[in-house]
């Protein structure tokens, strides 16, 4: 089955008037990155939080790998938040124990391997780490996944261009490549070289879900340049 | 899964805890020495003046009470505030996403929660034994033989027992009841409290907090109304705890059935 994502459907209304996302229906192959992209209040996080079971959607249904979202799909989904969502107290070693109790997927070898080119102390507690090095040790930990799925929501927003680059890296050499990457960002020029395909969102609704390839050759312009003549203001 | 949830609950929470079984120690430390000042011992002699050291010991007895209550208050509003952000703040992202059921991560904060609460208590009761004991002790050493006072104590329930219709065994089987079942409630009530403020749209929290107050209150009338029956001091006595341990009962299971199904249809982190 190559198909590892199946949306029929999905509606997320959060009252009458506020409907994040409008009954999308989507298929997303196993193998691919892609990018999922639009403007600001286009639903993208909505769309990764009920992907994630973090939100039930008010109608249609997800599947992933063929399972309805549930214990079984988050066995098999890395999610990269937008936010630090590990606890300040915590030792980064304390969060690989964790890691390792709840994920069978989770390498903490390739892990320890990533802090230390980095420099990141395990010892060190998350709260005195700065806010791109918490960014960089959570990336390490949903990239030390061998998941069937990674979902990352902005990741490289908020760091500078270096860290970026190293993070794409990251993305790049670590994702399993039988499994599907998803992106969310705004930063469509710095991430555009590594998607094979993208998703337009506006108002909820799904714009466009073609491959990278169709967009330069249809419209004769990268995926950023295309972005913004779609969403121009 | 559920071991492993409980393990990593009680690691994130054992610091808060133990600090605070070191401060009933402390206080109960403090208590005994106040009991040590000679003025406790002039009470049952005939050439008793008060003295500073004597002002000074009551002073520390206060203390004891205020340090007390703020031990037991202080691990109640840490819990919650655990809850509050493992489950409903950034923290959350990771909570929910985890490969286990939401009954599973729901069990594994009553259980630890509920442990650490019982623990707390027992140090209470312990602190307060020991207190009575050292009380007992500085004002009367010739009446202090600790088993002659358990006994003492023993034959004034029994002497209510006959004078009230009060059945001792009863009370104190359901008093130790509602410590050891009470510890796992009540922190499922104030979580349930907690949830139920994360259906609101804005200040979540203190609605929250509103919520639990509320839901403690209309557990205090609903004893009290039933207890209002009672013909005698006895059974009113006897009421008072198992209408106590029914009502905690029914309500924590409704606030888990509640708690449920907030994370499982309405959670919305923000």
């Amino acid at each position: 089955m190559n198909n590892l994502i199946e949306i029929r459907g999905l509606t997320k209304a959060y009252d009458a008037k506020h409907i994040a996302v409008n009954n999308i229906s989507l298929t997303l192959p196993r193998g691919k990155i892609i990018g999922l992209l639009g403007p600001n209040g286009s639903g993208k996080t909505t769309l990764i939080k009920m992907l994630n079971g973090l939100l039930t959607p008010t109608q249609g249904s997800i599947r992933i790998g063929g399972q309805p979202i549930g214990v079984e799909t988050k066995a098999h989904v890395a999610y990269l938040p937008d936010r630090t969502y590990l606890s300040g107290n915590k030792r980064v070693n304390e969060i690989l124990d964790f890691f390792c109790d709840f994920y069978e997927d989770f390498s903490r070898g390739q892990a320890i391997g990533m802090l230390q080119s980095l420099g990141i102390d395990p010892a060190s507690r998350m709260n005195t780490l700065s806010k791109g090095t918490k960014e960089k040790v959570q990336l390490i930990l949903v990239m030390s996944r061998d998941a069937d799925l990674y979902i990352l929501d902005e990741p490289i927003a908020g760091v500078d261009p270096a860290a970026r680059d190293y993070i794409l890296r990251t993305i790049l050499n670590n994702y399993n490549p039988s499994a599907t990457v998803l992106i969310s960002t705004h930063l469509i020029g710095d991430i555009e070289q590594v998607l094979d395909e993208v998703i337009f969102m506006r108002y909820g609704c799904l714009l466009l879900y073609t491959s990278v390839d169709n967009v330069r050759e249809q419209h004769g312009k990268s995926v950023d340049a295309y972005f913004r003549e779609v969403f121009a203001c | 899964m559920l071991g492993k949830l409980i393990k990593h609950e009680w690691k994130s929470t054992y610091k808060m805890g133990c600090l605070m079984l070191g401060a009933m120690a402390v206080i109960t430390f403090l208590g005994w020495l106040s009991f040590q000042a000679p003025f406790w011992k002039s009470l049952t002699s005939t050439s008793g003046s008060v003295s500073w050291l004597d002002i000074f010991s009551m002073f520390t007895m206060m203390i004891y009470v205020t340090l007390l209550a703020c031990v037991i208050f202080g691990i109640r509003v840490y819990l919650g505030v655990h809850f509050y952000r493992t489950m409903y703040t950034d923290q959350g992202y990771l909570t929910h996403t985890l490969p286990v059921t939401k009954h599973q991560i729901l069990v594994s904060k009553i259980t630890v929660s509920g442990l650490w609460t019982l623990l707390v208590l027992i140090s209470v009761y312990l602190s307060l034994f020991i207190l009575a004991f050292s009380m007992v002790w500085a004002v009367a050493p010739e009446w202090y033989v600790p088993a002659d006072i358990m006994m003492g104590i023993w034959d004034i329930l029994l002497e209510m027992e006959s004078l009230f219709g009060f059945r001792a065994t009863h009370f104190v089987g359901m008093w130790i009841a509602v410590s050891l079942i009470g510890s796992f409630t009540s922190n499922m009530i104030l979580f349930g409290g907690i949830s139920l403020g994360q259906l609101a749209s804005r200040a979540k929290l203190f609605l929250g907090i509103v919520f639990y107050i509320l839901i403690v209150v209309a557990e205090q009338m609903i004893v009290s109304l039933f207890r209002s029956f009672a013909d005698s001091f006895g059974i009113y006595m006897n009421l008072k705890m198992d209408l106590q341990f029914i009502v905690d009962l029914l309500a924590a299971a409704l606030l888990y059935a509640a708690t449920y199904m907030i994370i499982s249809k309405k959670l919305n982190l923000v």
